[in-house]
């Protein structure tokens, strides 16, 4: 009985204290969405009478390559990225370019567990530095299950409003590693997202280190406005109303 | 004396490539909303409609897209 004692005494305190070490990078690959592009051909295209936007559209969706990114995580905070730094202003494949901004582009994506929020720093869009402040989304959570590189992972949904458009959004989450991190602005679930997809695009995890040997060090950004989406995003409506 | 003018042409050339640069580094914009009338202008209203269209495909909001579409057209108008 003892025995038994000192042995879930010992398990418990070295699980404890891995999960206070726990640290890890994720590489996601991000692309276009297959149903994207099956109901732009099937459906969309056919009403669409514009020829230039079709040639646009045809060519954006057949063209677009698959983006690389990393989330970097500890226990209590994560930063994501995408791994390309070709800026807005570099002269380049402007089908790439479109592919990277939808990906996170040079956007700075700082998650922390603790104050369940998320803070985006956009240099680019508004012409200056923001770090837009947004609490994590809520999720509905199934029992579905599906295997991401070995990890149990479970699906959860969850449905986001944006100019009156309904985006569905399914997430793929690891309980296995407690953190609620994951890619662009997809996290606040109870552990690491390795897969999402949503009406437009899909993210997927093509390798997760967990522990690496060189020290994980989450940069905090803080250069730019503290402003929150609702803010952020009634000044980027006013820019947009200025260009004619 | 050679090394000298060489070292100079080196450096004038290095200075005018900079310059150039940041002509376009330093385009943001408060400046792009403004520019509403020739070649400029027709970057920005073609630039609009093509941030609207990738907005459609890609999710998220036309404002994302526009600049670089902008700068896209910007650097096709500018004589080489």
């Amino acid at each position: 009985m003892k025995n038994s004692l000192l042995l879930l005494c010992l398990f418990l305190i070295t699980s404890a204290y891995s999960q206070t070490k726990l640290t890890g990078i994720v590489h996601y690959e991000s692309g276009i969405s297959q149903q994207n592009i099956d109901n732009y051909f099937s459906i969309e295209r056919k009403t669409l009478k514009n020829k230039k936007r079709i040639a646009f559209m045809d060519n954006l969706l057949l063209n677009s390559k698959k983006i690389a990114s990393t989330l970097q995580f500890t226990l209590n905070d994560a930063i994501y990225k995408v791994n390309k730094k070709l800026t807005i202003k570099d002269r380049g494949d402007i089908t790439e370019k479109m592919n990277l901004i939808a990906a996170g582009g040079l956007n700075k994506y700082y998650q922390n567990r603790n104050k369940n929020s998320l803070e985006i720093q956009n240099c680019i869009t508004l012409g200056e530095c923001f770090i837009i402040v947004s609490k994590f989304k809520k999720w509905q959570l199934t029992q579905e299950t599906k295997k991401i590189a070995g990890y149990l992972c479970y699906k959860a949904t969850t449905v986001v409003k944006l100019n009156k458009k309904t985006i569905n959004i399914t997430a793929w989450y690891c309980p296995q590693i407690p953190v609620s991190f994951g890619p662009k602005d997809y996290n606040g679930l109870p552990g690491l997202v390795l897969e999402v997809q949503n009406n437009f695009r899909y993210f997927r995890a093509t390798k997760l280190v967990l522990n690496p040997k060189e020290k994980v060090r989450i940069k905090k950004p803080t250069k730019g406005k503290r402003v929150s989406q609702e803010e952020y995003n009634k000044m980027s409506k006013t820019a947009w109303s200025k260009i004619k | 004396m050679k090394k000298i003018i060489l070292s100079l042409a080196v450096v004038f050339v290095m200075s005018s490539f900079t310059t150039s640069n940041t002509d376009v580094e330093k385009m943001n914009i408060k400046e792009v909303i403004s520019e509403n009338v020739g070649p400029a202008g027709d970057c920005v209203r073609s630039s609009r409609e093509k941030a609207e269209w990738a907005a459609a495909v890609n999710g998220g909001e036309p404002m994302d897209y526009y600049m670089a579409y902008y700068i896209d057209c910007f650097y096709s108008i500018q004589p080489e």
